[in-house]
């Protein structure tokens, strides 16, 4: 079998499609469950694709749920519920419906209610409502871990990220300990949580702890098989804090590429927020031009001066927080600006 | 009030000795491990020392079971000894060593292999009744004494005054129902050679007059790194195959010595045979986190000196030294693909000849070593193979085909066009492609699809002659949303070209899906489809130089000109390897029905 890559995930779509044009719905559930399950295992997913796979085996499964088992894609609804939300266009309600499908579909296949509660703290989470979803906590806790829970490593690296990202920096460091000590782990902690945690510490001005996990944390992101880049912009605005200008540009050339050709609003916006920080904060420092690898944001013959490439990345940051922000009926995604052009005057 | 917890103590021993072990054979592992630090703690006191193991097997018969004898000439127990550490479960006078040894860093845990004092119960998987004779080296006035112990929890201890027994320690097992494999002498060997030929301290296997030593003359760790006869021959015998390269790993952080080799067979899986020794005593031959996942070309024969085992001894526990430890590792094995690009280029290309796909997963995993290899790369083009180095060195833009299928249909207009563009569709190679230009900010990577190819043709010399042909052909096509165009592009025994970028591609399955998804989904779809106006229009490009297409175009009569346009359609949806629908079958059905028809008419009429 061919590893998780890109090109193992297109073999599996056109076998799909093949598949179903010869009336053999089987092999097309086959093929189409196994793109749900090994393509957020490898470095360059196409996320969209996924949405079209979990449609499409949803309604198989609803068809003939004896012949196609619910069980076996409902484990990945829950990542699909909290990618939607990710996209600007897709309605507020819509979000809101698709977890309580995904609640209801549970329920009929006796798993408990503790994961959708848990997909509605990070919906409200992604909608920056983040009392809301802190307020949801006690609901989520009271209830015990069944089938449909992630790993516990995954569900403190979220609680961290949560109270980091609501300004609770003493509580999201304090959670992050079994994370710290190495107690918890798993594919993605501890280096997502590292990155959540840099910001906080750096707040509370424990610079030198944040300095810690930030070697630890790239260190680790350099073995991740996955996903590294939707956590890399941390690592970068830290290194530009900190006058790292090698590692921060490094870290930016090295995601960019991929960052560009996301379509998610909330990851393009997460990364380009950063990025414009970063490159502001260097450009600051009195770094001049950086050469950034080519994409739609970076064409041939663009200006390569490290402000007015800020600019342009914050510029896109904006256009994608002006979105959200219409969607959720709130104006989050344009403070969130705001407070990193803030925070970027910490720790120097 | 404060409570103890109760233990069962027969479900302890059940529990240790039967459900810890991945294999029966272990029993064998834990009787010589025990003598090798029985004779360690006595070379502490006399460094002069050398001290051996022995193990002696008495053949059964249907009178009586077989029976294995294990010596050991070590520091041996006294009856105190015997009763506070083998007849209490958990204690160990090893792990009160080690851990002293674990505070004083100036002291040698090597030396001590067993921290779990529980070993011993492993024998009751081959045994019933074990059975320890003991006399101690330090207090020689003490006596020698002997140890019962039951699987039940049950035993006796009993001195031996009068015996004349010299100091060490012997254990006693004969063989219970269906353990009677392990008492045969091939098997005994070959399982005693497996654990403990890399033992520093000599093992022998005797059974009647058959006796033979299973250790290796030097530990493989030991070998020098230039002997690479002897290096071949181990990983022949112990790996099962004849390296390309060999080279020595050294991991500080675990404090790991011995050699990597690389395979000279590809492999299907990830994670190659690895063999590590702790110690000198085996582990595991495929011990998790130790080697990197991308490493499955490579294979390992090392040993450590502190690393932490599991209780089984089978596997390491896992934690911040093992990680450091599989850095080291891993930086050692790109040091060496180095050194052979630097200074051995016609082995490192058999390295890579061999273990392509694996290579290109390291080289997508590790930047430093993708900057390493980059330019040595090789990849599919619609030109032909060409090496990553040699197309930046000349090149600003690289054109990415990103699925086999778009490559496929690109293949011959794009090589006849002169256009280069990169297959994309293969394991890694985009991956690849990408992370490779990261580094060269000058290169631009752009993905390629057949819709990128028909903006690059030509429109057709003489546009009028094709007017009629293209009034028919988009009346007929529309409906698809497909638009009809001349172009003049080569080879001429091409009449069609079915331009379906990648963007429209995925367009057109998100509708088949929204189509028949619920409403909720629906909305998603539609939520996530891309903006029509921003999708590359979808094309049948007829090529002008065609005679077929030039043909089609002086023909007269409306509905034969439309027939034709919709045979080239589906033909062009073949060559392209698109998957037909049945409506597109059904097309080309009608279509040929109709010009048959029409040619039958007209023949009867003449």
């Amino acid at each position: 079998m061919l590893p998780a890559c890109a090109a193992r995930d297109v073999l599996y779509q056109r076998a799909a499609r093949q598949a179903e044009v010869l009336g053999d719905l089987d092999s097309a559930w086959e093929s189409r469950c196994t793109v749900l399950e090994s393509s957020s295992s490898h470095e360059a997913p196409r996320f969209e694709t996924l949405f079209l796979c979990m449609a499409w085996c949803l309604k198989v499964s609803d068809r003939d749920p004896e012949r196609f088992s619910p069980n076996r894609i409902l484990w990945q609804y829950k990542w699909v519920a909290v990618e939607a939300p990710r996209y600007a266009s897709v309605p507020r309600r819509a979000c809101e419906r698709l977890i309580d499908d995904m609640e209801a579909r549970y329920a009929k296949i006796g798993w408990g209610r503790r994961a959708a509660i848990h997909k509605r703290i990070e919906l409200h989470a992604l909608l920056g409502e983040h009392e809301k979803a802190i307020a949801l906590l006690p609901e989520w806790r009271a209830l015990a871990r069944d089938r449909g829970a992630d790993c516990l490593a995954c569900e403190a690296d979220f609680l961290v990220s949560l109270l980091g990202a609501a300004g609770h920096s003493e509580h999201a460091v304090r959670e992050a300990r079994p994370i710290i000590r190495g107690k918890l782990s798993c594919a993605t902690v501890p280096h997502s949580t590292f990155a959540a945690l840099l910001n906080p510490l750096v707040r509370l001005g424990r610079v030198s702890e944040a300095d810690d996990l930030f070697q630890r944390g790239r260190r680790l992101l350099k073995r991740m098989r996955s996903g590294g880049y939707r956590v890399a912009g941390e690592y970068m605005l830290h290194a530009a804090r900190i006058g790292d200008v090698d590692a921060s540009i490094q870290i930016a050339r090295g995601a960019l590429p991929q960052a560009a050709s996301e379509r998610a609003d909330v990851t393009r916006f997460d990364w380009f927020s950063r990025l414009g920080t970063a490159l502001a904060i260097l450009a600051g420092r009195g770094v001049g031009t950086v050469d950034l690898p080519k994409t739609a944001l970076t064409p041939d013959g663009a200006d390569s001066d490290c402000r007015v490439l800020a600019e342009r990345m914050l510029a896109t940051a904006r256009d994608h927080a002006r979105a959200l922000d219409l969607r959720n009926g709130n104006g989050y995604y344009e403070s969130q600006l705001h407070q990193l052009a803030d925070d970027a005057k910490l720790g120097r | 009030m404060s409570e103890r917890f109760r233990v069962d103590l027969r479900g302890i021993i059940d529990l240790t000795s039967n459900h810890m072990y991945s294999s029966p054979d272990v029993f064998v592992r834990e009787t010589i491990q025990n003598g090798h630090d029985a004779i360690m703690a006595r070379r502490r006191e006399d460094p002069a020392f050398e001290g051996s193991i022995r193990i002696e097997l008495v053949r059964g018969d249907k009178e009586k079971p077989g029976t294995i004898c294990v010596t050991d000439d070590g520091i041996g127990l006294t009856t105190d000894e015997v009763h506070e550490f083998l007849s209490t479960v958990g204690a160990s006078s090893k792990r009160e060593k080690t851990d002293a040894e674990d505070d004083d860093e100036s002291s040698e845990p090597t030396t001590f292999l067993g921290r779990f004092g529980i070993g011993l119960l492993s024998c009751f998987m081959a045994t019933d009744e074990i059975v320890v004779v003991s006399r101690s080296a330090r207090d020689r006035t003490a006596p020698a004494v002997e140890w019962r112990g039951k699987a039940d929890g049950g035993y006796t201890v009993r001195e031996m005054p009068d015996s004349t027994l010299r100091p060490g320690t012997s254990v006693f097992l004969a063989a219970k129902a269906d353990a009677e494999e392990y008492y045969e002498y091939d098997t005994l060997v070959e399982i005693s050679r497996r654990y403990a030929e890399m033992l520093p301290v000599r093992v022998i296997v005797q059974c009647g007059d058959n006796e033979v030593d299973v250790n290796r003359e030097r530990p493989a760790w030991e070998l020098d790194a230039d002997d690479e006869v002897a290096l071949n021959d181990l990983c022949q015998s112990l790996l099962g195959f004849a390296p390309i390269d060999v080279f020595p790993i050294e991991a500080p952080a675990g404090a790991i010595r011995g050699f990597a080799f690389i395979r000279s067979d590809r492999i299907d899986s990830w994670g190659g045979e690895n063999r590590l020794y702790s110690g000198g005593m085996f582990v595991g031959n495929r011990v998790y986190g130790l080697i990197p996942e991308w490493a499955g070309f490579i294979g390992c024969i090392l040993n450590t000196t502190k690393l932490r085992l599991t209780a089984s001894r089978e596997g390491l526990h896992q934690g911040d030294e093992l990680e450091k430890a599989c850095d080291e590792i891993a930086a050692a094995i790109r040091a060496r693909l180095a050194h052979l690009l630097r200074h051995d280029r016609p082995r490192f290309e058999r390295v890579m000849k061999t273990h392509d796909t694996e290579i290109r997963g390291l080289a997508v995993k590790d930047s430093e070593f993708l900057e390493l290899v980059a330019d040595f790369l090789e990849f599919d083009t619609t030109l032909g193979t060409i090496r990553f180095g040699e197309f930046r060195r000349e090149h600003e833009k690289l054109y990415l085909a990103r699925t086999p299928e778009q490559f496929r249909r690109l293949l011959i207009p794009a090589a006849e066009a002169g256009i280069r563009v990169f297959n994309g569709g293969y394991t890694y190679h985009e991956e690849l492609l990408c992370r490779a230009a990261e580094r060269y900010p000058e290169l631009e990577v752009s993905s390629f699809d057949t819709a990128d190819l028909a903006n690059l043709m030509d429109p057709a010399e003489d546009p009028e002659a094709f007017a009629d042909l293209l009034e028919a052909g988009n009346a007929t096509l529309s409906g698809r949303g497909v638009e009809v165009v001349v172009r003049d592009f080569a080879p001429v025994t091409l009449p069609a070209f079915f331009a379906l970028g990648l963007d429209a591609e995925f367009h057109r399955q998100l509708d088949e899906t929204k189509s028949e998804a619920s409403g909720l989904w629906e909305e998603i779809l539609d939520a996530m489809a891309p903006r029509p106006e921003s999708l590359s229009p979808t094309r049948l490009c007829l090529n002008g130089r065609s005679p077929l297409v030039r043909s089609l175009a002086a023909i007269r009569d409306r509905e034969t000109r439309s027939d034709g346009v919709e045979i080239l359609y589906v033909q062009a949806l073949m060559n392209g390897q698109h998957i037909l629908s049945s409506d597109d079958l059904a097309m080309l059905h009608r279509a040929m029905e109709r010009l048959l028809w029409r040619s039958t008419e007209r023949a009867g009429q003449a």
